[in-house]
């Protein structure tokens, strides 16, 4: 079972800034699907570069209770069952951030969790069209 | 030309712990690379390959994810970062492998990215 990492976040507070930083450094093309947030891709498949996004901190996101983001860049593995892999998490000293939620019709799940030294990382679970 | 993003590390104090907690979640694959450094390769056709290193103990900070973003010129880069308002962490710095150079700067909302400049 393969577990890659395929994706990336980045999260500010001007995300209309940090869109035109990284386009103009990086020449990234974006898409922005909601006002404030963009996705993009960063290479092709023969320089093997992962998407990311960039937006703003917002209240939607349904983080545990008591718990806050330990800095502002996560990585996302891609994993085939996500509930499994949370309870491993917690089994193995991980702290979770966010419980799987649904975030499309077709049923792709992402969750959060803290590594034993505090590090934030991402999890998602492919939907039923993949 | 485009500059993806091949690369992440992940850093902690007890690297032990580290290790051992991500092949058990994700069964990679971690091996030694120099001191303090691993590899961590999830072995998949898709998506990147990273690091695990060990945060020194006097360090005030207790972990770390980094992505790294590949580019052509590294000190060219750098000097875009700078008129744009980041910041400079750490200068080019020569390293083995596959990228010449690596480098870090902080962006206008603090995030640290690091930056790896292809071989030429």
């Amino acid at each position: 079972m393969e577990n890659p990492v395929t994706n990336f976040e980045i999260v500010g507070n001007e995300s209309k800034a940090l869109r035109q930083f990284y386009t103009t450094v990086f020449k990234w093309e974006f898409n922005e699907y909601e006002e404030g947030y963009y996705w993009f891709e960063t290479g092709s498949e023969s320089d093997n570069g992962i998407e990311g996004h960039i937006y703003p901190p917002n209240d939607e996101i349904p983080l545990e209770d008591g718990v806050e983001f330990a800095n502002n860049i996560t990585i996302y593995v891609t994993v085939t069952d996500i509930n499994s892999t949370m309870k491993q998490v917690q089994s193995l000293g991980g702290t979770i951030l966010m419980k799987p939620v649904v975030v499309s019709d077709k049923g792709q799940q992402l969750a959060m969790f803290l590594d034993p030294s505090g590090n934030r990382i991402g999890l998602y679970q492919a939907g039923n069209d993949n | 030309m485009s500059n993806p993003v091949p690369h992440f590390e992940i850093g902690g104090k007890d690297i032990d712990k580290l290790i051992a907690f991500y092949r058990s979640v994700f069964d990679w694959k971690i091996t030694p690379l120099v001191d303090e450094l691993y590899i961590a390769d999830p072995q998949s056709k898709i998506g990147i390959e990273g690091h695990l290193f060990e945060i020194d103990k006097s360090e005030d900070f207790d972990n770390l994810v980094l992505i790294y973003i590949t580019v052509n010129d590294i000190f060219d880069t750098l000097n875009t970062v700078e008129n744009l308002g980041g910041e400079i962490l750490i200068q080019p710095q020569e390293i083995p492998g596959n990228a010449s150079h690596y480098a870090l700067f902080k962006d206008l909302s603090g995030n640290s990215i690091g930056l790896l400049q292809r071989r030429l």
